[in-house]
């Protein structure tokens, strides 16, 4: 992927807009430019391999369903597709939760030079995580990869559930005042 | 607490994209989210923002099979007569035949002629409409004419969708197959004309509950007032 991002934008635009159409090519190329992004968003989230592989699975048959109700002025469409991942992980992990694991795979993180398509975004964002305190970083990381509970997130880092709830709402305002100065 | 304070809205959308709202209070910041477009824009801003995570992460090709499954599990035939929405992209080109059509259809939606009336022609990908739908304010139904008679999969029903200008999706109801008259009420807390509304045609399954539309989408558009 080394268009820049708005033409990489127009073109899923133009892809999901086809695919509304019921274009199987159009669908097949949406997916071979995005699903290795959202493949290493649900091995990230759910830790293993087949879970994760279901995950998406499951994700492009909502894409191809729902393409139609997308509306490029309210998310961009990286950002719909990653929240559909995202979302279904999310409630597969809730579920997992319930069942022992028995495939762990160590998933590698957060050692990429990242994606060039969005190096300054990716740049301000890091800057501005950067400047927060670590734990507080961790939290952030923590209840976004792993859907931690507040409570979770407690017991995880060994400290009151009260000092975890200000420690992410803090961070995160730091985020968006640091994002927008 | 007061969902409307913007600082408490910004606090509740991070805390909602980054997975932290859990429980009622995530229904119940969903329930909120469906009804308010500026919650929604934070909500995508927020997304937008924490996505950046997202791309510290290396990118991972999906072995081949995780395709080939998807593509099994799509419709075979490209022809797909429900899958329609491109034609209200056209619309301008037929607005003169749906007002032939108008014509023919003749008394079923012109009662009163000082009313004015608003109607929806969901069409097949042929852009012939199948259904007419007309909204009645005054009685709260929607009057629904099959025009002609559709063949479903089995155990699959077309259900017919009201998208408000809020962006809540509420149920009407189950499109009759067979040709002929139906009406369905207008859904609860919706009196007035649904002039500004969408409607929205989906395939779902028969016995799955309607409550949010899961199936594929097969028609969106708007009301056209006549």
């Amino acid at each position: 992927m080394s268009r820049p991002a708005d033409t990489q934008t127009a073109l899923l635009v133009e892809l999901l807009a086809a695919i509304a159409d019921g274009d199987k090519n159009a669908f097949a190329r949406l997916y071979r430019l995005t699903s290795p992004k959202l493949f290493a968003i649900a091995l990230r989230i759910l830790k293993q391999e087949t879970r994760a592989q279901e995950c998406l699975q499951e994700s492009y048959l909502s894409v191809w369903r729902q393409a139609a109700i997308y509306q490029p002025g309210k998310a961009s469409p990286m950002t719909w597709l990653v929240t559909i991942t995202r979302n279904r992980a999310i409630d597969l992990l809730r579920k997992q939760r319930t069942q022992p694991v028995t495939e762990e795979a160590e998933i590698e993180t957060f050692c990429s030079p990242g994606n060039p398509v969005s190096i300054t975004d990716q740049m301000a964002m890091q800057k501005c995580l950067d400047e927060l305190k670590q734990e507080q970083q961790d939290c952030i990381r923590l209840a976004y990869f792993e859907g931690l509970t507040h409570p979770e997130l407690a017991q995880r880092l060994a400290l009151p559930m009260g000092t975890i709830k200000t420690w992410i709402r803090r961070g995160l305002q730091q985020i968006r005042q640091c994002l927008e100065s | 607490m007061n969902y409307k304070d913007p600082k408490l809205q910004e606090q509740l959308a991070a805390e909602y994209v980054l997975g932290n709202l859990h429980g009622q209070a995530r229904r119940r910041f969903e329930h909120l989210l469906q009804a308010d477009p500026h919650l929604q824009a934070v909500v995508a801003s927020w997304s937008q923002r924490l996505d950046v995570l997202n791309d510290q992460l290396p990118p991972v090709t999906p072995p081949a099979r995780v395709w080939s499954e998807i593509e099994q599990k799509i419709p075979q035939n490209n022809d797909n007569p429900w899958r329609n929405v491109v034609f209200w992209r056209r619309f301008g080109a037929i607005a003169a035949s749906i007002a032939l059509l108008a014509i023919l259809i003749g008394g079923f939606y012109l009662e009163k002629p000082d009313t004015p009336q608003h109607v929806v022609f969901v069409t097949n990908n042929k852009a012939q409409p199948v259904w007419v739908v007309k909204a009645q304010a005054k009685q709260r139904k929607f009057r629904i004419k099959t025009l002609v008679p559709t063949r479903m999969p089995a155990n699959k029903v077309c259900v017919l969708w009201l998208i408000w200008d809020d962006g809540k999706t509420r149920p009407i109801g189950v499109l009759s197959d067979n040709v002929g008259e139906t009406s369905l009420p207008f859904p609860p807390g919706i009196r007035n004309t649904p002039e500004n509304a969408q409607l929205a045609v989906t395939v779902e399954q028969a016995d799955s509950p309607l409550s949010q539309p899961s199936g594929e989408v097969i028609f969106k558009g708007p009301w056209v007032r006549l």
